[in-house]
């Protein structure tokens, strides 16, 4: 079930609302149905897998809880990381890895090994497994106790507005709420309010902006052994927005989602193309993963607590393992690989860049260096997006070659940029509603505000404005119905 | 409390505000001209329709009402929708039933012949245009495919939203065609069309379809409940014998429950029709055959049934309108026919009801061969006025504005809620005279006569005579 679908508008609407009637100690109980049922409606038998998933991580959190010694400790995390990740590999990587097996062996002129398995990515697998994990770890550590209750675990694991792409939650925030969930006001005007504005505002995103940009990127990189520099540079950077507003939007419904019912889910998007620096981009986009990666992998590994050369290699595996977790495909650990590249050189140039701006006397406060450095990090971000978006790592340096050595400035003259598949309307409301993205962020960079709590604070008209304006342009704007063909959130892929 | 009530209050407004846009987009037949025969039955008021006439196009560009309402006084009406299928005709005729009580009503039996609309804009015209009822829902579950779409018909925003992209002023005031047009959408043009001799002479038949028998069962029982007359029709068509044989079928099993049917095609020498001047093509009447096999179905009906003559009855008053719009197109068609200037200025001059004529005289129009002089006695012009030339407005046969061809004159009007003239002295430019922006100049130096009919809206006809 998507969150830009007629179901779920029928779904949600009736799960908040009877949410609110039953008995409040038994909420829990109707969320985690509606959880499973939400699941269940892509694909039934897959629902399994989370049980499994929930039933290991709770049994190893009870079991963490008794034991006393650290071996036995250490053996329970071992075993549930291990059974986890082996049905994670299962579904999302045993066709990557038995495919690269086989152009080994065909090298070495062995037999190859054919696929006995015909499988289906399972949506979401890649985020509930870590959110899954990380209660283990937390438990592990300490940071919070084991959870008694199986129904309130496994609702803590299968939390429907956050299911299949995130913000991966800590069992910290969620776990907590979940447990006090009898004791949420019903009726609270100002926590609705805002939670519809932040779901109104990520559905706007995904789909008047997200879903239309789209189009032209399709085109882009579908045909893009015939386009130059300028046509591909433009579908770059219009990747680089759709993935942003496709998985920007999905994170702040499903905040919204979980605000309305009376949750506070984590921020995963923090104004991510207003980043300095590569390591600030990452602060800022998919905090949720970034963050888990940091607590969970970065940090065990030495994290930046110790030599330079194993700093660095800590932060490559870091990248390469976030690339692999998006996708099982070389072109997502060239990504991955790109983004630990760019910080790792960063760092090492660093004082040689120090030196310039000293020598040059650039200040540093000034709007121009800020724009210079968000404009850097931009595009460096935008160059790797490339990887992640060609169909394989083949077509993206196909792609790159072509946007280093086919200039052809005079398309931005000659109206051949309005062939891209976006032209004449389709084109002002695209860039209207860019102009109302880049609003709301600077809103969100400079008040360090969200969205929601801006528009909270405006007079009652203004809000009513923005607010019919923005449910009308979904309604009219969005791209949905019958000429949509079906794009789904890019996310539910990992 | 306060909270509660400023909630109410914005999804109040809200719901206003979705439903006035949702005005604008619904679905409106744009490539047919904004004509619906459903927006036609829906300004009618309850009780004044006596036959209607239900089927696809074949039976809009057939049947003419105005024709039955002129010789006859039958408040006729065509409830028909291009590629009307099977499922769509029965759900039309319940949709009449709704608020008319019709004598008679004669159904198309092109439906037999095809399951499936081949095109989506029909799917569209059948399952889009009625007003959201339980009615509407059963046809959209009835034809199409759960997994293909109906829910997308049944809230219908799905498919209306992307009309943003063609909205014209017709979608935010009312195209006035669709309020008094009783369905009919005359066709002037002359195409080619052959008598089906092949389908004529096959005397065999093929037993109904399962569809095709369920179809005609539900008409049949309708008309028993609802009390009306049902008359099968085929409207004259070039048919192959396969499909001759489903109609054979069909009038077989018509015949045993007392149907009666009519197939124009066995009866055309009845009616008079000539192949080579009474279509528009190979299906479709033109407007010449429509009035010949209105003539021939207006006299069945008065010789089969007991139909009041409605003329002078002021409840009627939308076949009035209807009979006056045809009216109009009769005289745009045949002026676009002159060629002789004299002639073609003198129709434009003695047509003159709810017609405004821009008239101009440019550049050295003195000195045409034509004797453009006569155009002061068409249309009264001052002799002082045409020494010097210029322009002028007439509306109903008055001058309402003259222009003299002084530098820096400029002239706006309004020619109805969606259409502006604009006039400005600019010699030596077409674009002196526009509407809507569009050039409406044809001659640098001679006669220029621009014809716009304020019943259609349309500029009928724009000429240059040098």
């Amino acid at each position: 079930m998507l969150f830009n679908s007629f179901e779920f508008l029928i779904f949600f609407p009736i799960v908040v609302l009877l949410y609110f009637i039953v008995p409040k100690k038994t909420r829990y109980i109707w969320l985690l149905v509606s959880s499973y049922y939400f699941y269940m409606c892509w694909n039934a038998k897959y629902a399994l897998l989370i049980a499994i998933s929930t039933i290991i991580t709770w049994v190893s959190g009870l079991l963490l809880s008794k034991f006393k010694s650290k071996g036995a400790k250490r053996v329970t995390v071992a075993a549930s990381f291990v059974s986890n990740l082996a049905i994670l590999f299962f579904f999302k990587y045993f066709d990557f890895v038995l495919d690269n097996l086989n152009r080994i062996l065909s090298y070495a002129g062995v037999k190859l090994i054919s696929n006995p398995f015909d499988i289906l990515l399972p949506v979401g697998i890649s985020f509930y497994t870590f959110q899954a994990l990380s209660y283990t770890v937390d438990v592990y550590r300490g940071d919070v106790e084991a959870e008694r209750n199986p129904l309130r675990y496994a609702l803590f694991v299968s939390f429907f507005p956050q299911l299949v792409a995130g913000p991966i939650e800590r069992s910290k925030n969620l776990l907590t709420q979940l447990k006090n969930v009898d004791k949420i006001k019903v009726w609270n005007y100002d926590r609705i309010v805002s939670g519809l504005i932040l779901m109104i505002w990520g559905l706007f995103q995904k789909m008047v902006i997200a879903d239309r940009l789209s189009i032209l990127v399709d085109n882009v990189f579908y045909k893009s052994t015939i386009y130059g520099t300028i046509e591909l540079v433009l579908g770059a950077v219009a990747f680089a927005l759709q993935i942003y507003c496709d998985f920007g939007g999905y994170s702040t419904i499903a905040i919204g989602a979980a605000k309305v019912m009376g949750f506070e889910l984590m921020e995963n998007f923090n104004t991510p193309y207003f980043a300095t620096s590569i390591q600030d981009f990452w602060r800022r986009w998919h905090i949720s993963l970034s963050s888990w990666f940091r607590d969970y992998l970065y940090i065990p590994l030495g994290g930046s607590r110790c030599s330079r050369i194993r700093k660095y290699f800590n932060l490559m595996v870091t990248f390469l393992v976030s690339g692999l977790w998006h996708g099982a495909a070389w072109r997502y650990i060239v990504w991955g690989g790109l983004h630990g590249l760019y910080q790792i050189l960063g760092d090492i140039f660093k004082p040689v860049r120090e030196k310039i701006v000293n020598v040059l006397r650039v200040d540093k406060e000034a709007f121009s260096y800020k724009l210079g450095q968000i404009l850097i990090t931009f595009s460096l971000t935008t160059f790797a997006w490339i990887f992640f978006r060609a169909g394989s790592l083949k077509m993206a340096l196909q792609y790159i070659e072509r946007m280093f050595t086919k200039w052809n400035p005079w398309v931005i003259f000659d109206q051949s940029l309005l062939n891209l598949g976006l032209e004449g309307m389709e084109l002002n409301i695209l860039i209207l509603a860019l102009v109302g993205l880049l609003m709301a962020d600077l809103i969100r960079y400079r008040q360090k505000i969200t969205f929601s709590t801006f528009l909270m604070k405006q007079n009652m008209w203004f809000r009513w404005i923005v607010l019919i304006g923005m449910i009308l342009a979904i309604l009219v704007f969005g791209v949905y119905g019958v000429d949509f063909d079906s794009t789904q959130f890019i996310y539910f892929d990992f | 409390m306060k909270k509660g009530i400023r909630f109410i209050a914005f999804i109040l407004i809200l719901i206003m505000t979705v439903m006035g846009t949702y005005q604008v987009l619904s679905w409106k037949d744009t490539s047919g001209d904004y004509l619906s025969s459903t927006q036609q039955l829906y300004a009618t008021e309850d009780n004044l329709m006596d036959v209607i006439f239900v089927g696809s196009s074949h039976v809009y560009c057939g049947i003419n009402p105005s024709y039955l309402w002129d010789e006859y006084g039958i408040s006729a009406f065509d409830m028909s929708v291009s590629g009307q299928d099977k499922d769509s005709s029965y759900h039309t005729i319940k949709e009449v039933l709704k608020t008319q009580s019709p004598q008679v009503v004669c159904v198309d039996l092109y439906g037999l012949l095809y399951e499936r609309h081949s095109v989506l804009g029909n799917e569209y015209r059948n399952m889009l245009s009625m007003k959201t009822s339980a009615n509407s829902i059963e046809l959209v579950q009835n034809y199409v495919d759960e997994k293909k779409g109906q829910m997308d018909y049944i809230l219908r925003w799905p498919i209306i939203h992307t009309r943003y992209k063609e909205l014209t002023e017709y979608d935010f005031i009312q195209y006035e065609p669709s309020i008094y047009g009783r369905g009919y959408n005359p066709n002037y043009s002359l195409g080619v069309s052959y008598y089906p001799q092949g389908a004529l002479e096959c005397a065999e038949s093929e037993p109904l379809s399962e569809d095709n028998k369920e179809w005609l069962d539900k008409l049949i029982l309708l008309s028993e409940e609802e009390d009306f007359k049902l008359v099968m029709f085929l409207t004259p068509m070039y048919l192959e014998p396969a499909q001759q044989k489903i109609l054979n079928g069909a009038y077989e099993y018509l015949s045993e429950y007392g149907v009666e049917t009519l197939d124009f095609n066995m009866l055309s020498e009845q009616v008079g029709l000539d192949y080579n001047a009474d279509f528009c093509d190979s299906h479709h009447l033109n407007r010449v055959g429509s009035d010949k096999l209105t003539a021939y179905f207006g006299e069945y009906l008065v010789s089969h049934n007991q139909l009041t003559d409605h003329r002078g009855d002021e409840a009627y008053y939308l076949w009035d309108e209807c009979s006056k719009w045809l009216e109009h197109l009769d005289f745009a068609h045949e002026l676009k026919q002159e060629t002789d200037w004299k002639a073609f200025s003198e129709m434009a001059a003695d047509y003159n009801e709810d017609m405004t004529i821009i008239l101009y005289l440019d550049g050295t129009y003195k000195e045409s061969t034509l004797g453009l002089q006569e155009v002061q006695e068409i249309f009264g012009i001052p002799e002082s006025e045409y020494d010097i030339g210029g322009k002028w407005i007439f509306k109903n046969g008055e001058c309402v504005y003259y222009m003299d061809p002084g530098e820096g004159n400029v002239y706006g009007m309004d020619l109805s809620d969606a259409n502006v003239l604009w006039m400005e002295n600019d010699p030596g430019k077409l674009s002196q005279v526009q509407i809507n922006g569009e050039p409406m100049g044809c001659a640098f130096n001679g006669l220029t006569i621009v014809v716009y009919d304020n019943i259609t809206h349309q500029v009928v006809d724009k000429r240059g005579f040098y």
